[in-house]
Order: structure tokens, then C-alpha cells, then sequence
């Protein structure tokens, strides 16, 4: 707690504000303000804390300041909560722009009690609620407000509620609510501080993020680093960092990100990849919708809409297919390449194509098989009904050999430990071992393959340099 | 931008993430692509696996790891700049019976690779017994040669016959 130790420093920037109640017999002096870095600080003013390595600052309201007999300056702190916070609370309950929850019921994560170093700057917060006892704000009060709040976020039961409580961590709640002492100064404030154009920043450096005040003029946020980087170096040895943790606070921006942005996905179907601006008319809206592709093939393939096309360069894309279906059949149809994985040939491209209708793919399959659609390097096009058949694998977990439990799988585990390997392996095993043969088998496949594939590739060449054109 | 150059920007950052992904077959039922931050980690995984044998918690796992290529993702972007040719081949036309040959040659190709790949998963299973059985019958094995020492039958014996026993 080195910063302490700057309390008997004249020039260190903290000053008391008014005093208030004094508990003589636990030497324990309440006051109602302080200054810190020329800003005056109030009981129930919203302010930023800020902890390292979090890019975004904690929001609270004061609640109470007071000197301990050591000379140890504290403020209490009732936490707000950001959206992304309590994400996994939310429900179906959707946020809305600068919402932020404050904290109510009885629990881990209602306050903490820190040092006021750790206090950034003031924020400004603006109470909603239609509750009676709220002062309502104005409408520019509302657009000059950071952020705004008019629910309260229950840490003892994780719910979320629109009625404010008659009591908050033991204080009434129309201190926390908008206060009329509050509005007065706060569009006195208001009203200078738009004439002397953003000379707050310069008071207070904000810790937001920068989205939340576009008007921050970057001169003048670069005169005040310096003082802000010392701010925070006090704040980094507060202990905010004990601000409630187990509300899974940690929980991730982007699934909130997620749940404002239900916009449907747009399959690249539609996209300018394919240049043809006849195709643009016929621009089927059916696509924009998607069930995921497994269960479109499936649910395709039992109405037997669904063609397998063989015999296709291995490199051709889902777009060229159906562009050339498009081409040569009129064919408005999804198609998706087959990946090359276990089971695929590798000399040789596979896709299914999903026409519409039963009949569509029948006549697409009888004229492909009948007649002789040439691709380019010689691929004549091959076609059937139906999906491809792929060799069952007999057990699920082939070599997944079961690994004992009990004394031996211990004596091993500590065996594994001790030479500290976690995925490579010991050649004085009998695991090993078996691990070996494995290597075995699959170098010996895979030399198989390529010999095959090559083979292949040779009698391809040959038959296709028979072609006249090629 | 120019659509041209935007596909072939497109193309580009397409190839980079092929680059330093890894394909791993024979992941229990299913294979994955597993994309690394950058292709010499994607490299570096690749010869681990090939060079040492893969273990999980001490046993053998058959999990083979490749260079991921341009053909296995679906929605692989087409290579800017190309455009596929499309024609009918009339039946009078000498080609017809050359195209006809290589629909076969396609099938008969693809029937051959499936068989070998059948018979590939037939001797994986065949070996995958095999193994069992020999772990169930070294584990037994091990379980005895611990019971008996355990119970002191070794140093019991060790004792009549006068050998002195030593455990390292």
C-alpha cells in the first residue's frame, strides 16, 4: 500500500470535503466529499474504477467515504453492472444501448470497499426508472448521460428487475435514484461546460472506450496521459480487483454481440463471385433462409432431389458448379462440393446438387448420363440419384484401445509424470509398442494410396490425350 | 476495388489459412481441419505426429495428421481468373467414345480406392482386436506379478531360496 504513504505529501492531490458523521469509538471519521485531482467527489456520485489489464472500467456508485483511525482513506462502492457482464443472466431480456444494471439484493459482488485512488473519474449515469421517488431526467440529460440504468441486477438470485427496491445495501434508494440536488448541478455543469467546448476531459481523463464520447479531442486527452497514467498506477494496487468475481463476470462480449445481431445468414450464393447478370433475376430467396446443410441434403435425398456429380476437377467450387448448372440446364440449384477427407479419391471432385423437384433431378441425371457433358481438362461428367455410399466403419472407435483404471493406470500415470511426456510416448513401454504397429498399418495404407492414385493418374493422362480437344 | 482484384484477395487469404491448417483423420468416427495461428506451427504439428507415435493418457491413439489442401473445405472460394468450359459432346463426335472410357475409368478409379480404403478400416479393426487382446493379457499379467508381491509371496520365496531381492 505504497501510495499511502504519499497521504503526508503536501502535494499529493487528495483533500477531504465536508465532514460527516464521526463513530468515536471506533475512530472512524465519515466524510461527505473529497477532492482527488481537482475533481470534488460526492456520497452517491456514479465514478469509473479502473483495474490493469481490463480494457473497459468497472462503474460504481459511492456510498459512503471515511478515515480509519490508521489514516486509511475508504470508499464503498455499489457496483453497476455492463450487459456483457451478467450475459449469462440475461435471458431473452435484450439491453438496451448504454443500459447498465445496478447492483440490488444481498451478496457477493453487491459492493466492495476500496481505496478512493482507485476512483478514475466520475460517470455519468442517468436513472430511467419511471419509479416515482426518480427525479426524470431531461432529454438532454439523457444525451449527455454515459450510460443509463432503470433495472437493478439481483447478485443473490441472478435476476433482473425493473422495480427498484425501497432499500439498497442498506441505503435508501432515492439517493441513488436521480436526486433534484443532483440535476441542479448537474445542468449547471451541463450548460458550461458545452459553451467552454469539452474542457471536461482535461478535468477528468476518461477511461471509456473511446465510442462512447466521439467528442474527446485527442490534444487534449494527450495532455492529461500524464496525470492519468499516475491515477491508474494507484489504482493498480487497490484491490478492485475483488469486484465479484464469481458473477461469471468474465463472460464473453461477442455472445452478447451474438444475441443483438440475430441477423439471419445470407448464404454466398447470392454475392457478385459469379459475374453472370442473367443470374441476378432469378435470385432465389429460398437460399437466404438456411437450415444447415446436413439436414437439407437429408431431408433432399429422401425426396430424391439430391445428384451426385463425379468426375469433376478436384479443385472446382461449389459457385462454378452451379454456375455451370445454371449454364447448361437452367437450373436454379444448391450445390455443395464434396470435401476431400477419408474417403475421396483425391484424382477426382465430387458434389451434390439439390434441384428442386424429383423430376428436375431425373432429367438432369438421365441427359448428364446419356449424352456427354464435357468439363474443361477432359472430365466428362458423370451423375447418379442419391447420396454417396461409404463404407460403414464397424466400431465407432477403432484402435481407441480402453485404457485400465485402477492402481495400474496410476503406477502409470505417475510413471508419465515422471519422465513428463503428455502426448509423445516412451519407447520402453508396451504401449508403445502397439503404437508402432499403428504407424506401421497407416504408412503402409498410405504408400498403397499413392501408389493406386498414381497408377490412376497414368491411365487418365493416356485415355485423355486420345481427346481431340482438350 | 475491382471485383477481380477483391476475388483474388479473397483467393489469397484463402490459400494462407489452407497453409497452416491440419487435417487429422481417423479421430474416433470423424476427421477435423484444424487451423493454427501460422504454417510453421501447422508444420511442426504435422512431423510430431508423423515422427512420434500419438498417445492419450498413455495409450496409443490412431490419429493421423496431413497438410490440409484446397480440397478439403467445402466453401473454398473459386481461384480468381478461371473459367470452366462447358460443352456437349454430339455422339458423332470421335471424343464421345474417349469420354465414355474415362466415365468408366472414373468409376472403376473410384470403386478401386474404396476398396483399398475397406480394406484398410478391415485391418485397423483386425489390429485394434489384436491389441486388445494383448493389453488384457499383459494388464492380467501385471496384476499377478503385483499381487505377489504385495502379499510377500515374492520375498517369502525369496527367502527359501535364499536370493536376495532387489527392487531397482
Amino acid at each position: 500500500m505504497s501510495h499511502l504513504g504519499n497521504r503526508d505529501n503536501p502535494d499529493f492531490p487528495f483533500h477531504w470535503g465536508e465532514k460527516g458523521e464521526l463513530l468515536e469509538d471506533k475512530y472512524v471519521q465519515f466524510y461527505k466529499s473529497f477532492t482527488y485531482y481537482d475533481e470534488e467527489y460526492f456520497l452517491y456520485d456514479s465514478v469509473y474504477l479502473y483495474e490493469t489489464c481490463q480494457d473497459t472500467p468497472y462503474i460504481g456508485k459511492i456510498l459512503e467515504i471515511w478515515e480509519q483511525q490508521s489514516h486509511e482513506r475508504k470508499v464503498k462502492i455499489l457496483w453497476f453492472f455492463r450487459p456483457n457482464e451478467i450475459v449469462n443472466y440475461l435471458g431473452d431480456q435484450v439491453p438496451m444501448e448504454r443500459e447498465i444494471f445496478l447492483a440490488s439484493g444481498n451478496g457477493l459482488g453487491l459492493y466492495n470497499v476500496n481505496p478512493p485512488e482507485a476512483i478514475a473519474g466520475k460517470c455519468r449515469v442517468i436513472c430511467t426508472s419511471k419509479d416515482q421517488r426518480n427525479q426524470q431526467p431531461s432529454t438532454q440529460e439523457l444525451e449527455n448521460a454515459e450510460f443509463i440504468f432503470f433495472r437493478t441486477f439481483d447478485v443473490a438470485n441472478f435476476t433482473i428487475s425493473d422495480v427498484m427496491p425501497d432499500k439498497i445495501c442498506g441505503v435508501n434508494v432515492k439517493y441513488l435514484l436521480n436526486q433534484k440536488k443532483d440535476q441542479k448541478a448537474f445542468l449547471t455543469k451541463s450548460k458550461t461546460s458545452t459553451s467552454v467546448a469539452e474542457d471536461r476531459p482535461q478535468k477528468k481523463p476518461r477511461l471509456t472506450d473511446k465510442s462512447t464520447d466521439p467528442s474527446i479531442n485527442l490534444l487534449t486527452s494527450k495532455t492529461v496521459t500524464g496525470s492519468r497514467e499516475l491515477r491508474i498506477e494507484c489504482g493498480e494496487e487497490s484491490d478492485v480487483a475483488l469486484k465479484k468475481l464469481e458473477l461469471g463476470k468474465r463472460a464473453k462480449y461477442d455472445e452478447l454481440q451474438l444475441r443483438k445481431d440475430p441477423n439471419p445468414v445470407r448464404k454466398g450464393t447470392v454475392t457478385d463471385h459469379t459475374s453472370d447478370a442473367s443470374r441476378s433475376q432469378f435470385l432465389d430467396r429460398s437460399k437466404w433462409f438456411q437450415h444447415s446443410w446436413k439436414e437439407q441434403l437429408e431431408a433432399a435425398n429422401q425426396g430424391g432431389r439430391v445428384v451426385l456429380l463425379n468426375n469433376l476437377d478436384p479443385s472446382i467450387t461449389s459457385l462454378e458448379i452451379e454456375d455451370i448448372m445454371y449454364r447448361v440446364f437452367q437450373q436454379q440449384c444448391r450445390v455443395k462440393v464434396i470435401q476431400q477427407a477419408t474417403f475421396q479419391n483425391h484424382n477426382y471432385g465430387q458434389a451434390y446438387v439439390i434441384f428442386k423437384t424429383k423430376d428436375k433431378a431425373e432429367q438432369v441425371v438421365k441427359a448428364i448420363n446419356g449424352g456427354c457433358l464435357m468439363l474443361s481438362q477432359g472430365r466428362p461428367l458423370i451423375s447418379s440419384i442419391g447420396m454417396l455410399k461409404i463404407p460403414a466403419k464397424a466400431s465407432a472407435l477403432v484402435g481407441h484401445l480402453p485404457t485400465y483404471r485402477g492402481r495400474f493406470q496410476v503406477q502409470r500415470v505417475e510413471m508419465i509424470c515422471a519422465v513428463s511426456t503428455s502426448h509423445g510416448s516412451q519407447p520402453n513401454t508396451m504401449e508403445y509398442n502397439l503404437a508402432l504397429e499403428w504407424l506401421l498399418l497407416q504408412d503402409k495404407y498410405l504408400l498403397t494410396q499413392k501408389l493406386l492414385h498414381e497408377s490412376q493418374l497414368k491411365e487418365r493422362r493416356y485415355f485423355r490425350n486420345h481427346l481431340k480437344s482438350k | 476495388m475491382t471485383s477481380s482484384e477483391e476475388a483474388r484477395k479473397t483467393y489469397a487469404e484463402f490459400e494462407e489459412k489452407v497453409s497452416r491448417t491440419v487435417f487429422l483423420d481417423n479421430l474416433s468416427t470423424q476427421s477435423a481441419l484444424v487451423e493454427m495461428e501460422n504454417e510453421k506451427q501447422a508444420r511442426a504439428l504435422i512431423s510430431e505426429m508423423t515422427n512420434y507415435p500419438f498417445m492419450m493418457s498413455g495409450m496409443p491413439r490412431p490419429v493421423r495428421a496431413k497438410p490440409a489442401k484446397i480440397e478439403m473445405f467445402a466453401d473454398r472460394p473459386p481461384p480468381p481468373d478461371r473459367k470452366i468450359q462447358v460443352r456437349w459432346v454430339d455422339p458423332s463426335d470421335p471424343d464421345f467414345v474417349v469420354a465414355k472410357k474415362l466415365k468408366q475409368l472414373c468409376k472403376k478409379h473410384n470403386a478401386e480406392h474404396l476398396a483399398l480404403i475397406k480394406h484398410q478400416l478391415e485391418e485397423e479393426e483386425k489390429l485394434a482386436k489384436h491389441q486388445e487382446e494383448t493389453l488384457k493379457t499383459n494388464y492380467k499379467k501385471f496384476e499377478m506379478i503385483e499381487s505377489i508381491v504385495q502379499d510377500g509371496t515374492t520375498s517369502r520365496l525369496a527367502r527359501h531360496y535364499g536370493v536376495r531381492l532387489d527392487y531397482d
